[in-house]
Parts: structure tokens; C-alpha cells; sequence
């Protein structure tokens, strides 16, 4: 009888582990892009994200990193590095929020509290018009601008607890 | 006359030892349970681990070992220290202990018959069937994780080898039907094997009452 206890809380850790871990997400997403070319990353803010940019220049030729503050730089190979998005608040049901130009972009909802895009050949209104803290700081968009011609990679994985 | 009666009740007192050896697996099988479920906490907690690292720490950073390796590993170590234990027990169960009393001839059959605990062995067939059937569902269970490993290892080395992917449900799911052809000849001798300590426990019950009614004197 004791065993048949024990093996109904061994149960039950294994049901709160499979709960942990299904709280655990990542998405990615990889394109060739020329131009002028946006890298945007959206989450909901319970959600703490840790997102991987990898940017392989074109042979022959130098891609521009542009983030936001201005700061640039510059990729004759290839460049990585890594950003972490705290979680900042623990508020639900945002309904859906998106920075998209048509169906290219990230869409952040409820069921799914994170998005990764790499848009190639956007103008400057991607940026202005759709970016930006969503009402109330529910969404947070991380970006920044790739100007020449690179592959990149972007992934990104997080968890809601 | 008296060869044949001592030939059956050789037969007889075998399949008893074997009656006995699926209650101990029955009795064993708790604690296999607990192994199993404890290395599966294991197997999971470094997953977790791993994700937590990855999220909160660096994505560049890794464990010592994959985490993959380490579930494998704990599930692995898991299934090997419950089926020793459950060998141990098995193997631990006394038989053959009548073989010297049945060498005495006639006298020895009806002492042997007289010394058998029929209530025990009523008891000891019920559990033996549902030994026999738990069994083959855990062996068949463990056969399936060990396989699904085993694959899940070999087209993570062919998707990072060719790019060629294949879903973790089409995996499970041939996994599956492999272990369940292979063990076909496995499924329909334990099918039978219960069948066949269905008609031993109505034919003893049937024995015991004329054994109960006769008169021995030895």
C-alpha cells in the first residue's frame, strides 16, 4: 500500500515536471535577404526569451548591422550574438498583437507568446508605423535593420515561468 | 501406473514453480515501477535543467554532456538496475525443492499432494496470470523506449548528416509496430499461457475437491 503512495507522488512530480517543461518554447526563422531587411523579435511580457542572431555575410560582400541606438556593425564573414528579454510582468490575455507588413512579420498571441521574422526589402515604415511598445507594455518587439546582402538565422527559445 | 502419476506430478509441480516465479514477478513488479518512474524524474529533470540553462544562462553554453545523452542515459540506467532487481527476485524463488520427495515413489506423490497449500496455489495462478500479462506489457513498453532511443538517435545523426528530418510522432509510431511484429510469437505464447492456467486452475479445483474427499494411507 505504501508503494501504490509512492508511486502516486512519483506521479505526481512527473505531471508537475511535464508542466515545466511544456512551458518551454522556441521558434526560429532563416532567410537570404538584400536591401535594406528587418530582424524582429516579439514576445509577451511574462515570457523571458533568450534569441540567437546569426548573420553570414554574402561572399564578396558586407552587410550593415543597424540597431535601433544607431549603433552599426559591420559583417565582411559572419557575426552572432545573443539577447535576452526578461520577463517584466506577469499579465495575460492580450488578445493578438502583430509588426507585420502583410503576412510577413511576428504575431504575438496568448497561445503563442513569442515570434521571430527576418523580412527582407522593408522600408522605414516597417519600423516607424509598427514598432513600438504594444499598449500597456504587454509586448515587447526586440529589432534591429540589415542593410546588404547576408543570410541570417535567428532562434530564439523562452519560457513562461 | 505408478511412473505415469509420478511423470504427472513432476509435470504438475513444474508448472507450479512457474506459477510461482509470475507471482514474485508480480510481486517485483511495484518496485520496477518505482525504478522506472524515479529514472524517468531523472530523465526529465535534466531537460529542464538543460532549458533553464539555455534561457537563463546562455544559449552558447552546454552542459557537460547533452541532454539528450543524459536522458538517454537515466532512462537507460533506469530500465537496466528494474530488470535486474526484478530478475533477482525472480530468480530468488525456491524450486525444484519436491524433486528428492517425488524420487520416493508412490509414498512420495501422496506426501507431496498432502503438503501442497491449495489456497496458496489458487492464489499464487491468479496472480501468475496477471504476472504473466503485466509483464509482457512492461517488457513490451521498455522494448518500445529503448527502440524509440535508438531511432530518435539515428535521424538526429541523419538530419544533421543529410538535413533529413522525420517527425518524433512517425518515430513512436514505427517504433511501435516494429516492437509489436517482433514479439508477435511473445504476445500469442503468453495468449496461450493464460489460457492455459485458466483450465489448470478449474482442473485443480476440480482435483483438489476429490483429493479432499479421498482417503490415503500411506
Amino acid at each position: 500500500m505504501k508503494k501504490a503512495w509512492l508511486f502516486l507522488l512519483l506521479a505526481i512530480i512527473m505531471a508537475a515536471q511535464l508542466t515545466v517543461l511544456s512551458s518551454f518554447g522556441g521558434v526560429s526563422d532563416s532567410a537570404s535577404v538584400s536591401g535594406t531587411s528587418a530582424v524582429v523579435v516579439g514576445k509577451t511580457n511574462y515570457v523571458s526569451l533568450r534569441v540567437t542572431f546569426y548573420v553570414f555575410a554574402d561572399p564578396g560582400y558586407t552587410a550593415l548591422i543597424i540597431f535601433p541606438n544607431g549603433t552599426q556593425k559591420e559583417v565582411s564573414t559572419y557575426h552572432f550574438f545573443e539577447v535576452f528579454l526578461p520577463k517584466t510582468e506577469p499579465v495575460r490575455g492580450l488578445g493578438s498583437i502583430s509588426m507585420s507588413r502583410d503576412s510577413e512579420g511576428v504575431f504575438v498571441t496568448d497561445q503563442e507568446p513569442i515570434d521571430v521574422a527576418v523580412v527582407s526589402n522593408v522600408d522605414e515604415s516597417f519600423f516607424t508605423y509598427k514598432v513600438g511598445p504594444a499598449p500597456n507594455g504587454e509586448v515587447i518587439f526586440y529589432w534591429f535593420k540589415i542593410q546588404g546582402n547576408a543570410r541570417v538565422r535567428v532562434s530564439a527559445i523562452g519560457v513562461t515561468i | 501406473m505408478e511412473e505415469s502419476l509420478s511423470s504427472k506430478l513432476k509435470e504438475f509441480m513444474t508448472v507450479l514453480d512457474q506459477v510461482k516465479k509470475y507471482s514474485a514477478l508480480l510481486i517485483a513488479l511495484p518496485d520496477f515501477a518505482i525504478i522506472i518512474a524515479l529514472s524517468v524524474i531523472a530523465a526529465i529533470s535534466t531537460r529542464i535543467f538543460s532549458s533553464f540553462d539555455v534561457v537563463f544562462i546562455s544559449r552558447t553554453s552546454s552542459l557537460p554532456l547533452s541532454s539528450s545523452f543524459l536522458f538517454a542515459i537515466f532512462l537507460l540506467t533506469g530500465i537496466i538496475v528494474g530488470v535486474y532487481l526484478v530478475n533477482r527476485r525472480v530468480k530468488s524463488v525456491k524450486v525444484g525443492q519436491w524433486k528428492e520427495t517425488l524420487d520416493e515413489g508412490l509414498p512420495g506423490v501422496i506426501k507431496l499432494l498432502q503438503e501442497l497449500n491449495w489456497d496458496n496455489i489458487f492464489s499464487d495462478i491468479r496472480h501468475a496470470k496477471l504476472g504473466s500479462w503485466l509483464y509482457g506489457i512492461t517488457k513490451i513498453v521498455v522494448y518500445w523506449i529503448l527502440t524509440v532511443i535508438l531511432f530518435s538517435f539515428l535521424t538526429n545523426t541523419l538530419q544533421n548528416i543529410l538535413h533529413f528530418g522525420t517527425a518524433e510522432f512517425a518515430v513512436e509510431l514505427f517504433s511501435l509496430v516494429l516492437v509489436l511484429v517482433l514479439n508477435r510469437k511473445d504476445i500469442c505464447k503468453r495468449y496461450y499461457q493464460v489460457g492455459r492456467l485458466d483450465m489448470l486452475f478449474w482442473e485443480l479445483r476440480w482435483f483438489e475437491s476429490e483429493f479432499r474427499g479421498a482417503n490415503f494411507e500411506a
